[in-house]
């Protein structure tokens, strides 16, 4: 257990976890610096929710290490918690308890509570004390859960897809109290989520994981500034070859050449105009989710 | 740990009020109607049999509530997957597990507090007669031993079980499987290999034995495990 | 939560969010919303409106403090600098300038004459003055 306070809130080191013959998460190295925000994408079943288990130490790694704030995810399991909000994809809050009652219990297990920004969380979300847990609606939960992760003003907040499943203005509730929180002090976030939007508001970092791989890890605006879709019309009789260096994905429909491309630069272009013959080029913006979607369907296409 | 307390308390309320009306409503029917029937003018049953039958029907019942008492203990949970709450509060396994042994085990020992001293403390001011001796004409019936070494089975057990399954209707289905299981055993060693008669003392070790491990080894896995 | 800005950022735009905060403000200070002297809303306040990360809106704020148009003053905050209104304008009009490009490209794509396509911009102006 270390003493020192480490560069680094979160760090996997060759993280991994096999079911049986199956490879949940491989080889999997992350290190996420203090007070970043990053953003886990990935498609389902990528092994996103399975990391996350094993840096809360709910899951056992089949290998590799898992630290956070410096703690082993396994042996100081217990440290971590006290240090970490955590917000999980699925509620399993005690459904007999009321709102009430249930801080009531977390409360005293924590060394750094605040009760006043507890308080303060409770009226902002609208929350009962009254209401028991089975009675509130799926939005009510999900700030519920939320008022529980960061009422003990924690260094490190983990959360997993914690706006799926709700609407639009919950959602908006939801991230607000997020960044209520990110606003107060340096503090490190990582969440994953489907919500593409959500991660482009909130994460400065990307990390993508795919079948169990990290497969991109960069800053959210290097990602969308460095994968350009671009549309090449091809003259008559010149037929489609090699595509350029960082292709993803690409697509041909009768003249038209479809591409996407990672580390998009000028040469990219340059290429393209001198190998084949063009009657038109254009470059496209994508937005994080036409990357993320080019990006599964290119691995899918060259699995 | 208090938190812990509570929490465990709640969630077998409905089983401890069970074991209370079943430990304890036996005795208040038994002696309610010895003393509507005096009242009535007749003569009531005090005698140590009175008291050993009563018994034989709280513990016997109780031993229900045992095996509840430890099937419950983890499983039930994990039944609500409110397991998986308690598995990101930043409460150490050993706490876990100390608050619901106190749940498991505190119950236990009042119910058989309650039927020692109706037998110890009671019976006797009552039937003049020494406790020792009401106690053993209940040898050849329903043996106190036994009973303890019973409770003990199926409490353990119960708990292994709870520790390794995500139900705690099967859990405490088990315990009583568990039972089966040993007494067939016994049967079988007797039959099979011709071996004496027991004793009441090997039926003892062998159910304190059993449940005992259960125990510590239902522990153990619950401390190495991760998953909640 | 919402109600104090009158925009609010696309997440699902191509451009970076910091890109689109900073142009806002650029935006804001061309059409005088914000005067040279006027302090702009604080980061965790323009953070909480869009609902976007607090760095993000530092690194907004950096680009446009690169630009000049803002400048920092110790413990008040960030201000509209003295220059910052003809920063702003010169930046609006080079975005103008990008949207005629693309709009001529898209022309030409389409393999639409230039006589047509010069023809088009004199009805557009047209149609801005009398509907504005």
């Amino acid at each position: 257990m270390t003493t020192a306070s480490p560069a680094f809130a979160i760090e996997t080191v060759g993280l991994t976890k096999r079911y049986g013959p199956k490879e949940a998460v491989s080889d999997l190295t992350l290190r996420i610096p203090r007070g970043s925000a990053f953003g886990f994408i990935g498609p389902n079943g990528a092994g996103k929710s399975t990391t996350i288990k094993m840096l809360m130490g709910l899951a056992r790694p089949s290998g590799g290490e898992a630290r956070v704030l410096g703690f082993d995810a396994v042996r100081d399991s217990v440290a971590i918690k006290q240090r970490v909000g955590y917000v999980p994809e699925l509620h399993c809050i005690c459904r007999w308890m009321r709102v009430g009652e249930v801080i009531a219990f977390c409360r005293p297990l924590y060394e750094s509570w605040n009760d006043r920004f507890c308080a303060d969380l409770l009226k902002v979300f609208e929350l009962n004390p009254q209401t028991k847990v089975k009675q509130l609606s799926k939005g009510m939960v999900a700030k519920l859960a939320l008022l529980l992760a960061v009422a003990h003003e924690p260094d490190v907040l983990i959360f997993d897809e914690p706006t799926s499943g709700l609407d639009p203005v919950v959602r908006e509730e939801f991230l607000d109290g997020v960044l209520r929180t990110l606003c107060e002090r340096e503090r490190t976030i990582l969440f994953s989520s489907h919500a593409l939007s959500d991660v482009q508001r909130i994460a400065e970092t990307i990390g993508l994981i795919y079948e169990g791989r990290l497969i991109d890890h960069c800053r959210t605006e290097d990602l969308l500034n460095g994968t350009k879709r671009i549309r090449a019309v091809l003259r008559d009789g010149c037929a489609p070859g090699p595509p350029p260096e960082g292709t993803i994905w690409q697509r041909v429909q009768q003249r038209e050449w479809l591409m996407t491309v990672r580390g998009y630069s000028p040469a990219t272009l340059e290429y393209l105009r001198a190998k084949y013959v063009l009657d038109h080029i254009e470059v496209i913006d994508l937005g994080l989710e036409d990357v993320f979607k080019d990006l599964v369907k290119g691995r899918k296409a060259t699995a | 740990m208090r938190s812990l307390l509570w929490k465990d308390y709640r969630i077998n309320r409905l089983l401890l009020i069970f074991g209370f009306v079943v430990c304890v409503g036996p005795w208040v029917i038994a002696i309610a109607r010895n003393l509507l029937l005096e009242w009535r003018g007749g003569e009531a049953w005090w005698a140590p049999g009175f008291w050993v039958d009563v018994y034989g029907i709280s513990l016997v019942l109780s031993l229900f509530t045992f095996a509840m008492l430890g099937g419950n203990a983890v499983a039930a949970e994990r039944a609500d997957r409110s397991a998986e709450f308690l598995g990101y509060l930043p409460v150490s396994r050993g706490a876990v597990l100390g608050s619901k042994s106190i749940i498991a085990l505190g119950p236990t020992l009042l119910i058989w507090a309650v039927n020692l001293a109706a037998l110890f403390i009671v019976a006797p001011s009552i039937t003049h007669v020494p406790a020792a001796d009401i106690v053993a004409k209940s040898e050849g019936r329903e043996s106190l031993g036994v009973f303890a070494g019973l409770t003990v089975l199926l409490l353990g057990s119960g708990w292994f079980w709870s520790t390794v399954l995500t139900s705690h209707g099967l859990a405490t289905g088990m315990s009583l499987v568990t039972l089966a299981a040993v007494m067939m055993g016994f049967i079988g060693l007797e039959f099979g290999c011709g071996l004496e008669n027991f004793t009441e003392k090997w039926f003892l070790s062998v159910f304190v034995a059993v449940g005992i491990g259960g125990y510590v080894v239902g522990c153990a896995y619950y401390l190495h495990r991760l998953e909640p | 939560m919402g109600d104090g800005v009158a925009v609010s950022i696309n997440p699902q735009s191509p451009v970076p969010v910091y890109l689109q905060i900073a142009d806002y403000i650029r935006r804001a200070v061309a059409a005088g919303v914000y005067r040279p002297g006027e302090a702009i809303p604080s980061v965790r306040a323009l953070a909480l409106d869009l609902t976007v990360n607090p760095n993000t809106v530092q690194r907004a704020f950096e680009e446009l403090e690169r630009e000049g148009l803002v400048e920092v003053r110790k413990g008040l905050g960030m201000f509209v600098a003295k220059n910052g209104l003809v920063s702003a304008q010169a930046q609006s009009e080079q975005a103008m300038q990008a949207a005629f490009v693309q709009a001529i490209r898209g022309g030409r794509a389409a393999r639409i004459p230039s006589k047509r396509i010069r023809s088009a911009f004199d009805d557009a102006w047209r149609d801005t003055d009398s509907h504005g």
